[in-house]
């Protein structure tokens, strides 16, 4: 191993211009993924909280396909598949980020719609009864009684999510997204210092995950104070 | 159907099996007139909660009818939200809205289901409060609310509905010993006003002193009702024997 380590290539504009524009590829995707994510998670949750199983059964498989196969072949598949020709919108390449966030999307509302159902599930069945007994209907039982407990139980293991999704951005330097890899790959192409490299990818990617539990964090504290107004 | 007047509930035949060995009620038949107050007691797992809440159809029975005010309840008809806004229900658990204030808990299904503007609604809650004695309480949080507290705020939300008949599910069980007092003379109260009521519970000294009838159940079926006189003091099945026996002991 060499024990030399020079980290000059963090003096050079261009390289730290490179991881910059990376980084922030990386928060976008991961950002887009969390919030898109999010609401087209919700309707695969609610196939699967239905007692139809026409509208449950498809969900699960759904579900289980997206979680029993790796991100990977999800992101090249769909690159594949889609086959869209390279186009520029804003400096970027259309034909990889489309089919990158597409993947992307379907990965991240497959695991998020297993946190809105567990964190529906996880409000207690008194509170529908409840609300139920006083005459509401199912939908307004959800949206006015269940939803509102539930959000507290989702969105600490939405952040994490988050956080989850920032690593895994990392695999979409396979289809030429120009995220925070991607630019490492770049740079490492005309840099003898790789390992300095891969060590300021990493902290890199520390410096966004770890800020972010500490903030999800304090947030779950704050909503389980609420809880007990 | 035919239905006498003054049946507010009337149950035929009910039948409930949570899977195919355990069955919670095995055929029984009840009605209940308009202003009556019937206390349901027995052993547990004798299946009166599984009969109250069956009178909503909280629990769908498996078989058998339920006819609410003349209408047989069906789950599956779009009318049960209306039927249900009738008979008011109180859980041995509270079930209040943690993310809502008492005032909030108190006017959700007037303004929700009964369009009630919110000033009206807000009035109706502040004179319920007051009528179960919790009127500083208005703007405070159910986890800052002692248990008898809590069911006494979740009986004033079962009224703000102007129910017909209160189905109550052991609502003092989960109570410390020195709150039950309280609930019990909210409860007292109310049947001293003729509201129709039907109580599962085990204060056996509530059940003698507030029931027009008592129901004594056991193993899914009703073993012997009547007056709180006849069932406390001269029982005639052997089993109603053996539980006041019991629970006297107590």
């Amino acid at each position: 191993m060499n024990t030399q380590l020079s980290f000059s290539f963090l003096l050079d504009w261009y390289s730290v211009s490179l991881l910059f524009q990376g980084l922030m590829m990386t928060l976008i995707l991961a950002f887009l993924a969390v919030v898109l994510g999010s609401i087209l998670a919700l309707v695969p949750a609610f196939m699967r909280l239905s007692s139809n199983k026409f509208l449950s059964t498809p969900a699960t498989f759904y579900v289980e396909i997206i979680r029993g196969t790796p991100m990977l072949v999800q992101v090249l598949l769909i690159y594949q598949l889609l086959n869209i020709p390279l186009f520029l919108i804003g400096g970027m390449d259309m034909g990889s980020f489309i089919p990158g966030l597409v993947a992307l999307l379907i990965n991240s509302s497959a695991y998020i719609s297993e946190i809105i159902r567990g964190g529906i599930l996880a409000v207690d069945k008194g509170q529908s009864e409840a609300a139920r007994s006083l005459g509401l209907n199912s939908k307004q039982t959800m949206f006015k009684i269940v939803l509102p407990q539930a959000i507290k139980n989702i969105f600490p293991a939405l952040g994490n999510e988050f956080v989850t999704i920032i690593k895994e951005t990392s695999i979409f330097m396979y289809l030429g997204v120009a995220e925070l890899m991607y630019q490492v790959g770049i740079i490492k192409s005309s840099s003898p210092a790789v390992t300095e490299l891969y060590i300021v990818a990493g902290l890199l990617y520390l410096a966004l995950t770890f800020p972010l539990s500490k903030v999800m964090n304090r947030i779950e504290r704050r909503l389980r104070y609420a809880d007990q107004r | 159907m035919q239905i006498k007047d003054n049946n507010i509930i009337e149950i035929k035949d009910l039948k409930k099996s949570f899977n195919s060995e355990t069955h919670a009620l095995n055929g029984v038949n009840l009605s209940i007139k308009k202003g009556e107050v019937v206390t349901i007691i027995g052993p547990s797992g004798s299946g009166k909660s599984t009969l109250l809440r069956c009178m909503n159809l909280m629990e769908v029975p498996t078989s058998g009818e339920v006819v609410f005010e003349g209408h047989l309840l069906n789950i599956k008809d779009k009318n049960i939200n209306k039927l249900r806004e009738k008979m008011g229900m109180v859980f041995q658990s509270f079930n209040l809205f943690p993310h809502l204030s008492v005032l909030e808990n108190i006017t959700l299904s007037p303004k929700l289901v009964l369009n009630t503007p919110e000033q009206a609604a807000n009035i109706l809650a502040q004179s319920l409060l007051e009528k179960v004695g919790l009127s500083e309480k208005i703007n405070t949080y159910p986890n800052q609310l002692s248990g008898g507290q809590k069911q006494r705020v979740a009986i004033a939300r079962a009224l703000a509905m102007n129910p017909d008949v209160m189905l109550f599910d052991e609502p003092t069980s989960a109570l410390d010993p020195e709150m039950v007092g309280e609930v019990l003379s909210v409860m007292r109260n109310l049947a001293n006003q003729g509201m129709t009521m039907v109580i599962v519970t085990h204060e056996m000294s509530f059940a003698k002193e507030v029931s027009d009838r008592v129901v004594f159940m056991a193993e899914g079926l009703i073993v012997e009702q009547g007056t709180p006189e006849v069932i406390f003091s001269k029982p005639k099945e052997e089993r109603t024997k053996a539980f006041l026996k019991r629970v006297s002991v107590l």
